[in-house]
């Protein structure tokens, strides 16, 4: 018999499903430490290297992007949203790193605690960013 | 040293560097600016570039190796749905060669604009 089967054969509640758990603070920025991951190597990578291509070419198509970038709000706004999405997969890595290597407890609530920080940090990395590249 | 351990420490030590590249990144645009002659020509950004995307692409590989053996299992997939469950072995499979062709593509794409 398979797990799945097995479930099957039950009528109790099953906790364990992960579409029903509720996320504490911690779990949430794990879970989209993940997405911003998965955003990055399949929006953001594929993205910068038509970008860079344009910026490297030539002086000329340096600054033809460039200009597009100033004139244009959706590929500034656009620019400005892969770099914060990069970034929040760094901020939330660099707390798990700091939790892999024991600097930071693991204790639940210290974890929440880093996990408020790590949030705080990132809103603040955020209006930098903006008051940098708009 | 066993891989499992070796991809763990690999992935951490990738992301070190990553954060010392973009610090370099952010010293050079906030001195010198962000100019095309420092982008399509400076030796230290281009081997430090180079060497940034071939260690995503491995920092990636092991970030959704793990995520695909997190989520698409028979035991995840299944209580979306019974047949998804199924087939969970296959997808994931599909999965992980479509991100290994997309991570060679992407590095492949870099290293010819950096270089040629």
């Amino acid at each position: 018999m398979t797990f799945v089967t097995f479930l099957m054969t039950q009528n109790r509640p099953v906790n364990i499903n992960l579409l029903k758990i509720k996320l504490p603070l911690s779990a949430f920025l794990s879970i989209t430490h993940r997405v911003s991951g998965i955003l990055i190597f399949f929006l953001v990578l594929p993205l910068s290297v038509m970008v860079f291509s344009e910026l490297t070419h030539s002086q000329d198509s340096f600054d033809n992007f460039m200009h597009s970038y100033n004139s244009n709000l959706g590929i500034k706004l656009g620019c400005i949203g892969l770099m914060l999405i990069f970034q929040y997969h760094i901020f939330t890595g660099i707390r798990h790193m700091l939790m892999d290597f024991h600097i930071l407890n693991e204790s639940l609530s210290s974890s929440f605690k880093s996990a408020v920080v790590t949030l705080i940090l990132f809103v603040v990395n955020t209006l930098l960013t903006f008051w940098v590249m708009i | 040293m066993k891989s499992g351990r070796l991809t763990w420490y690999l992935q951490r030590y990738t992301a070190l560097y990553f954060i010392s590249f973009l610090a370099y990144l952010e010293y050079v645009f906030w001195t010198n600016g962000f100019t095309f002659d420092f982008l399509a020509s400076n030796g230290l950004f281009k081997v430090s570039l180079s060497i940034f995307i071939l260690l995503i692409c491995a920092h990636a590989y092991i970030g959704l190796w793990t995520v695909g053996t997190d989520y698409l299992t028979k035991r995840a997939l299944g209580f979306v749905s019974l047949g998804l469950g199924a087939v969970a072995d296959f997808i994931r499979k599909i999965y992980e060669v479509i991100f290994i062709l997309l991570g060679v593509s992407i590095a492949a794409f870099y290293l010819l604009i950096i270089w040629f």
